[in-house]
């Protein structure tokens, strides 16, 4: 029997798949699940889901989209001709810009994401 | 090489480091036995657990060896006496292991009823020493323990299921167990020194009643599965051609450990008898052992003293 192997790093994170494991039972699942992918501190949590159990949505193909959706991603719309023109509007005026940019850009982005999940 | 068995100290510290030796040698060698499965287990997942729980003993000998190393160079008396020359640097008759450890894994059911019998035996002591007078000792206890829940854990779940059938793993283990277990009463041969480590409650209780102990938990999980006939048939300590020393001289039939053996009284199994001879607490091993010490020193016997 194939049982797939759930763990979360620590009690903040959600489950995640880590990989899977053939065992007879559900016990033996979980004693073998351990040692093969929490042997180094892996996580705080583990679980075992029979694979049987699992429920797959029937219709996969459903799950590419079909018409262009580029719309609703960042990547949709490209920027970089209006930043070089506005470059170039900057340096023309002789100007500079003096500010360094945000720090921590990959957290600022993570936060604008999940703001926006919800939406799209 | 400094050997720290054979230097001079009280009798109280033979005693503190034969127990630290039987400790810390029963776990190298069955850890270095276990890892002989690595590759070979009867399934990948297994493989891993397996190998794993190889790692954990070795790691629980480490511990051993340190505080032994710990002890004997803090009273000046084995300057130096690194860890890898403790575990690895003593000659065969330096060992003090129980045989049972040294056994070749013959099959897997063989394997199992050793880790079973063993890991069974290292918690009852574990959970004695826990309140052993001599801190360092009782302090260890506490992180072996964790892992040998897992142990048990693990030897458990495959005695149940081997014991649940079909008939050949059934009978498989049957033989497994048989076979270990008159060697498996050797884990509790007493430690030379014992009554002075028991009066000063370093060893808090002496081995005959640690291996009542073990007796009791073992007899109640082989009632369990209906495989009673182990405590039946199961051999005396100290069964097996004997070799005494890296000499290659044969240890004389007298000093073989033998005995005691076990009898069902009333509700309980009993052990008869008194322990005779000297068996791998003296550094009596089995025709198994050579070949397996040669193996696991070997690369520290070409190089000794480097660094890795």
């Amino acid at each position: 029997m194939r049982w797939e192997v759930l763990g979360r790093r620590t009690h903040d994170d959600a489950w995640t798949a880590v990989g899977a494991v053939h065992a007879p039972d559900r016990d033996l699942a979980l004693l073998l699940a351990k040692e093969s992918f929490f042997r180094h501190g892996e996580g705080v949590d583990l679980a075992v889901v029979l694979l049987a159990d699992i429920h797959r949505f029937a219709e996969p193909e459903l799950l590419e989209p079909s018409t262009d959706k580029s719309y609703r991603l960042q990547r949709g719309y490209p920027l970089g001709d209006k930043r070089r023109r506005a470059a170039e509007r900057v340096q023309a005026a002789g100007a500079t810009i003096d500010r360094p940019r945000p720090a921590d850009r990959r957290a600022r982005n993570t936060e604008h994401r999940s703001r926006e999940a919800p939406s799209s | 090489m400094t050997d720290v068995q054979t230097v001079a100290g009280t009798s109280l510290d033979q005693a503190k480091l034969a127990l630290l030796l039987a400790l810390a040698d029963d776990e190298l060698v069955i850890g270095h036995r276990h890892s002989h499965w690595t590759g070979v287990a009867p399934q990948i997942e297994e493989d891993l657990a397996f190998s794993s729980i190889a790692q954990d003993e070795i790691g629980h000998a480490v511990v051993w060896y340190t505080i032994a190393a710990d002890t004997a160079s803090g009273s000046g008396r084995a300057e130096g006496a690194s860890l890898d020359a403790l575990g690895l640097g003593r000659p065969m008759e330096g060992y003090r292991n129980a045989i049972l450890v040294e056994r070749e894994n013959r099959d897997w059911a063989f394997t199992i009823a050793r880790q079973y019998l063993y890991d069974t035996a290292d918690d009852v002591r574990l959970e004695a020493l826990a309140g052993s007078s001599w801190l360092a000792v009782a302090d260890a206890t506490g992180a072996l323990r964790r892992e040998e829940r897992y142990h048990l854990l693990h030897a458990h779940a495959w005695v149940d299921r081997l014991a649940d059938g079909p008939v050949e793993a059934r009978r498989k283990l049957g033989d497994g167990l048989v076979a270990a277990f008159g060697e498996a009463l050797g884990l509790f041969e007493p430690l030379p020194g014992e009554e002075e480590l028991v009066a000063e409650g370093i060893l808090p209780a002496p081995h005959a009643e640690l291996l009542q102990r073990w007796l009791d938990l073992v007899a109640a999980d082989l009632s369990r599965v209906g495989l009673e006939r182990v405590l039946e048939e199961g051999a005396v300590a100290g069964e097996g051609e004997m070799v005494a020393t890296s000499s290659g001289e044969m240890a004389p039939a007298e000093v073989i450990l033998a005995g005691p053996h076990v009898t069902r009284r009333g509700d309980q199994w009993v052990p008869v008898g008194e322990f005779r001879g000297r068996g791998g607490r003296h550094g009596i091993h089995s025709e198994d052992f050579p070949a397996v010490w040669e193996e696991m020193t070997g690369t520290y016997r070409a190089h000794p003293g480097a660094r890795w």
